[in-house]
């Protein structure tokens, strides 16, 4: 774990500065959205806080991306490689660091909802249900704002097969590697969001089978590259 | 600490309260009975739930003993299955010959123009289809249904957009056939079925056809296996009389019918054999959405101030209670009734009160005995929060029913 906290400081450090500035920006705009259009409030800021929860969430991965390419062209990724540590600190620092960045995005627009209402609670009463239940459910699928142990066992699967799988592909895009398999596993999440719609722990046991996979995967990957260089 | 740790460990906090604070949100969101008068005690024993539907996700709330419990469900499979056993209509069919001529009717709607060809006919053929996932099943239960002051049945033909050069070339397509008032709106007429289909195990139904004053032929009870497709007719009713509604009390089929204004409830075994009669003395101003039952007893509203309970076991009418009227600035609410229970002596009502505006107190239940209010308490929602029509899409709520 100390590796990987150091393996961390090392790589992902340069990044927080702007993954705060995103955070920032996403919030102020989120409350301008709800702010302008809070007398009518009949869809309008529904998809436009999704598309901008979308570009948020496009923009962090680009940090990421970007991150991952920064450290295979500086050589920073072969040498950590290289590096007597275990094969897994690598992995276990960039899960961390691009979890957090993810788990962040999806809790602001809880934030969000709840600076919002605290404004407005006096004026708008009826709103209360329609802010949260439109703008975050229908979308989402009940992912985000969990009411009961299975939400949350579900959200907290589902950010982790997200993170994994999104670190698998980042790393196989960046080394050129497996990127068919990266591919088939971001097609198997949607799959199973798609297909076990109604049913929660259907959908929590594919999500942690396609975490167990990507887990897999990337220890492999991991191993034959190490030994390449070696 | 090194800044990335310290990155990590705030998202995680952010994580967990986040999550945590969605939770608890959820939780404090529900329903609590609230007393507006009179002592809980009065509660022990009675149930009820209360299904609502916010976006997409059903909170179900149950009353046990005074007490207020509920739960989230992502699908709205909890729900009261709301199918085809509330609203049953008839397929009809041709029986007399036309009484006049056609007429064409041209309307515009939604920037199309429907043209409606148009003859009334004499009388019509009730014939009931039935279907389920696998199989369906048609009823024809040789009763046919006459044209009267009230009501009349067209033949009609509805084109989108276009006209066809003579009635001749109608005559030759089949077209479909309903019965319309005078004013031509939709009439009250054997074709509005509600509350004749009723199920005890979601395999038996059983299906008493409505009938009219200008009904002929003999009714019969039916017995359906809708997934089979198949149906059975159990026994033929007495003539003469206008069938209105058939409730399950207890394991046993009640017939509602009624002649003359007085009302008949007849009691049969789940094979269709008459166990016991029981009719009014006067005539009523009958309500059909208004009956519920529960283990024997059957509660009917009589009329707008009073409603009675009916022992099914011995066919006796067991009491006479009055319905609770509230008012608003001197102004008479409109009371809604979703359900009746009768217990001890003492009738239960859930029911919801509109003003004129159409706002609503809420959903309420009210004990009364001998036309006392024993209690009255008031489901809302703890934020107190108004459920009006216009926050209607968001919380949807399902009516509220007794848990026996």
């Amino acid at each position: 774990m100390k590796d990987a906290q150091l393996i961390m400081e090392q790589t992902c450090r340069q990044d927080i500065k702007k993954l705060c500035v995103l955070y920032v920006s996403y919030v102020v705009l989120a409350m301008l959205l709800t702010f302008f259009d809070q007398q009518k409030f009949q869809g309008t800021t529904t998809v436009t806080s999704i598309a901008l929860f979308v570009i948020t969430f496009i923009l962090i991965t680009g940090i990421h991306r970007k991150r991952m390419k920064r450290m295979v062209s500086d050589g920073a990724f072969h040498r950590i490689l290289l590096l007597p540590v275990k094969r897994t600190s690598l992995l276990v620092s960039e899960f961390l660091f691009t979890f957090a960045s993810y788990a962040i995005l999806f809790i602001l627009p809880i934030i969000v909802w709840m600076l919002w209402y605290l404004n407005f609670q006096e004026q708008l009463p009826q709103l209360k249900f329609q802010f949260a239940i439109y703008s975050l459910f229908y979308f989402f699928d009940n992912l985000i704002m969990p009411f009961d142990a299975k939400g949350i066992l579900l959200f907290i699967i589902f950010l982790t097969a997200a993170t994994l799988t999104i670190n698998y592909l980042l790393l196989s895009f960046t080394i050129k590697d497996r990127q068919g398999i990266a591919v088939l596993f971001l097609l198997l999440m949607g799959l199973v969001a798609f297909i076990s719609k109604d049913d929660v722990l259907l959908k929590c046991g594919g999500y942690f089978l396609i975490s167990c996979f990507t887990v897999h995967a990337l220890c492999n990957m991991m191993r034959m590259n190490r030994r390449k260089r070696s | 600490m090194k800044k990335t740790s310290i990155f990590v460990l705030i998202a995680l906090l952010m994580l967990s309260v986040g999550i945590l604070s969605s939770f608890t949100m959820f939780q404090t969101m529900m329903y609590q009975l609230e007393d507006v008068q009179g002592d809980r005690q009065v509660l022990q024993g009675i149930s009820f739930k209360q299904p609502a539907i916010i976006g997409t996700v059903s909170m179900e709330t149950t009353v046990k003993n005074g007490e207020a419990s509920k739960t989230f469900l992502r699908d709205e499979r909890a729900l009261d299955k709301l199918s085809y056993v509330d609203y049953i209509s008839p397929s009809l069919e041709k029986a007399g010959e036309p009484i006049g001529e056609w007429a064409r009717i041209e309307e515009k709607q939604d920037m199309q123009t429907y043209i409606t060809y148009r003859q009334p006919v004499e009388s019509v053929a009730l014939i009931y289809p039935f279907f389920s996932k696998q199989k369906s099943v048609s009823i024809d239960t040789g009763l046919i249904d006459y044209s009267n002051e009230q009501y009349t049945y067209y033949h009609e033909h509805t084109l989108f957009n276009e006209d066809v050069e003579s009635i001749e070339e109608l005559k030759s397509e089949s077209g479909y056939y309903r019965a319309l008032t005078q004013e031509g709106e939709f009439s009250n007429s054997p074709t509005d079925n509600f509350n004749v289909l009723v199920t005890q195990n979601d395999v038996d139904y059983y299906f008493l056809p409505k009938t009219g004053a200008y009904t002929t032929g003999v009714n019969h009870l039916y017995k359906l296996r809708l997934e089979e497709g198949t149906y059975e007719q159990l026994t033929p009713l007495p003539e003469g009389r206008s069938y209105e509604t058939l409730v399950l009390v207890n394991d046993h089929l009640i017939v509602i019918s009624q002649k003359d204004g007085t009302l008949f409830y007849d009691k049969y075994d789940m094979e269709g054999t008459l166990l016991g009669s029981w009719n009014t003395t006067e005539p009523l101003n009958y309500q059909y959405y208004s009956i519920s039952s529960n283990d024997q007893y059957m509660i009917c509203r009589k009329n707008e101030e009073t409603l009675f309970v009916l022992d099914t076991d011995k066919m006796e009418l067991e009491a006479i209670e009055s319905v609770y009227i509230q008012e608003e600035d001197g102004k008479k609410l409109h009371p809604y009734f979703m359900d009746f229970h009768y217990k001890d002596g003492v009738v239960y009502s859930l029911a919801m009160y509109y003003s004129e505006t159409y706002v609503t107190t809420g959903i309420e239940i009210i004990a009364m005995k001998d036309g006392a209010v024993l209690y009255e308490g008031k489901l809302d929602y703890r934020e107190k929060e108004k459920i009006n029509n216009e926050s209607m899409g968001d919380v949807f709520h399902q009516g509220a029913r007794f848990i026996d």
